[in-house]
């Protein structure tokens, strides 16, 4: 080898050290971005997102329509069984349709009798799971509502049945569902029938910890969770899922949500209880009493 | 190096970056099947069984590009693991030849490797302040990618008719 061509090489070899020094210190300074301004970053992401998302679409087009038809074709060859199936089932709704009606007649009329003020119904915003994006670190889905559809963070998302999560950073097209499962959820609840409050803490598994009971021996497994609504964040009375004893030994959760299986999710639309800014407000109003130091309900 | 070379390798580092922006965004598709419970890193394992058999292919900023996007579309924190990742292709690309050396010993490489990955990132994590997750989900995760490490030599032989790295084909 010539030296110019041995010096070419040494050269080159030192650009692409410094090269990958750089881009490593990049990785690293994107880290603590993460860490230190969350919130940044985050945007950062879901920018990213809805960049990368029509490409995903493309993408993922040709496996999804590839496993519909597998289903469907699934879904032919039992038709016989699913018809009987769904006969059986429909005798069995139409009598607890009855049994609701009669209910929901009882249910007013003692409402009625005891003058109940009723909270509004929940309104929500439907949409589609774009992503689910799952590891043994982080348990999220993307949704394809956004800051157009007028989604805030903290809004409470559920599949036909359960509670799925919340949303957790707002793109203009896309919004990020911060699943029950993740370790950075904690959702209060109340387990029903013996009203015990509790926290469901994520740990990336399927079944998130039922933690903080006052009084676990109140609790049994198959026992119904609800949120609590404490904290403001989330309504109250939605279903999360059911109690069970898992084996290690401990009581988790088995959320009423298919989160294996997301396709669609419910967005509630529920204003959050106004932040705290001011500590003080927790303890009594501040002197002289003044129209800043009261409280209102609407903050 | 030659024009001719230099486009073919240019040819290959860009399929082998859009293989892997592919490998990406399928992993996310929302499709349940028992296996992605189980979360194998197929990116890794596609990523390290190249770096042994060809390392030119694959150079080091494109592995932190793809776990760049990676982190970003996984909701993980950010960086972290397209630092991580890069450094084991770092070790992966210089060590080699002591990992090609017999197939056993390359599947050994790879758990090992991503072990040692998995491991510091969790560290790293605690050290952070953010909460981790279990560590048996990660030992399953682990255990995963080792099972489909055999699956991805195969499929890299069976389609570009790479069956053992080039340095240790001409040893012997």
């Amino acid at each position: 080898m010539t030296p110019g061509k041995s010096a070419d090489n040494y050269g080159s070899r030192v650009v692409r050290r410094i090269g990958v020094l750089f881009t490593l210190l990049i990785c690293v300074m994107l880290t603590l971005l993460w860490r230190f301004d969350n919130t940044r970053a985050e945007r950062i992401r879901l920018a990213v997102f809805d960049q990368v998302m029509p490409v995903a679409e493309l993408v993922h087009a040709p496996i999804s329509r590839a496993t519909d038809l597998v289903a469907n074709l699934q879904s032919y060859e039992r038709l016989l069984t699913q018809n009987a199936e769904l006969r059986r089932e429909l005798q069995q709704m139409k009598a607890w349709r009855e049994a609701a009606i009669q209910l929901e007649q009882e249910n007013a009329k003692l409402l009625d009798l005891n003058k109940v003020k009723l909270k509004p119904s929940l309104s929500f915003i439907s949409g589609e799971v774009l992503i689910e994006a799952a590891s043994p670190f982080r348990q999220s889905a993307l949704i394809n509502l956004g800051s157009d559809d007028r989604i805030r963070d903290g809004w409470a998302a559920m599949d036909g049945l359960g509670l799925v999560g919340r949303i957790a950073g707002v793109g203009t097209s896309t919004a990020r569902v911060l699943l029950i499962t993740d370790t950075e959820s904690r959702i209060p609840v109340l387990i029903k029938p013996s009203d015990e409050r509790a926290l469901i803490v994520g740990d990336n598994s399927q079944l998130p910890l039922v933690a903080f009971l006052e009084r676990e021996d109140f609790v049994r497994p198959g026992d119904r969770v609800f949120t609590s609504g404490d904290g403001g964040v989330f309504p109250s009375d939605l279903l999360v899922g059911t109690v069970v004893r898992a084996t290690d030994g401990r009581l988790r959760l088995r959320p009423s949500a298919d989160l294996l299986r997301l396709e669609f999710v419910r967005v509630i639309r529920h204003s959050p209880s106004a932040p705290i800014t001011v500590p003080e407000r927790l303890i009594g109003p501040t002197f002289p009493l003044s129209e800043r130091s009261v409280v209102t309900e609407d903050g | 190096m030659d024009e001719r070379s230099q486009l073919l390798r240019a040819t290959l580092i860009a399929i082998c970056v859009l293989a892997g922006f592919t490998i990406v965004l399928l992993s996310m598709t929302p499709i349940s099947s028992p296996i992605a419970e189980y979360y194998p890193n197929v990116l890794f394992a596609f990523c390290f069984a190249i770096l042994i058999r060809d390392p030119d292919v694959l150079p080091i900023w494109t592995v932190t590009t793809i776990f760049l996007l990676r982190d970003f579309v996984f909701f993980e924190p950010i960086g972290l693991s397209a630092f991580l990742f890069s450094i084991a292709a770092i070790v992966t690309r210089d060590k080699r030849k002591l990992f090609a050396e017999n197939l056993l010993r390359e599947w050994a490489s790879f758990t090992l490797i991503l072990s040692a990955v998995m491991i510091l990132k969790s560290l790293i994590l605690w050290i952070l302040g953010t909460s981790i997750s279990d560590q048996y989900l990660i030992l399953r995760s682990i255990t995963a990618s080792a099972l489909v490490y055999p699956i991805v030599v195969g499929i890299l032989w069976g389609l570009f008719g790479i069956e053992r790295p080039l340095s240790v084909q001409k040893a012997y």
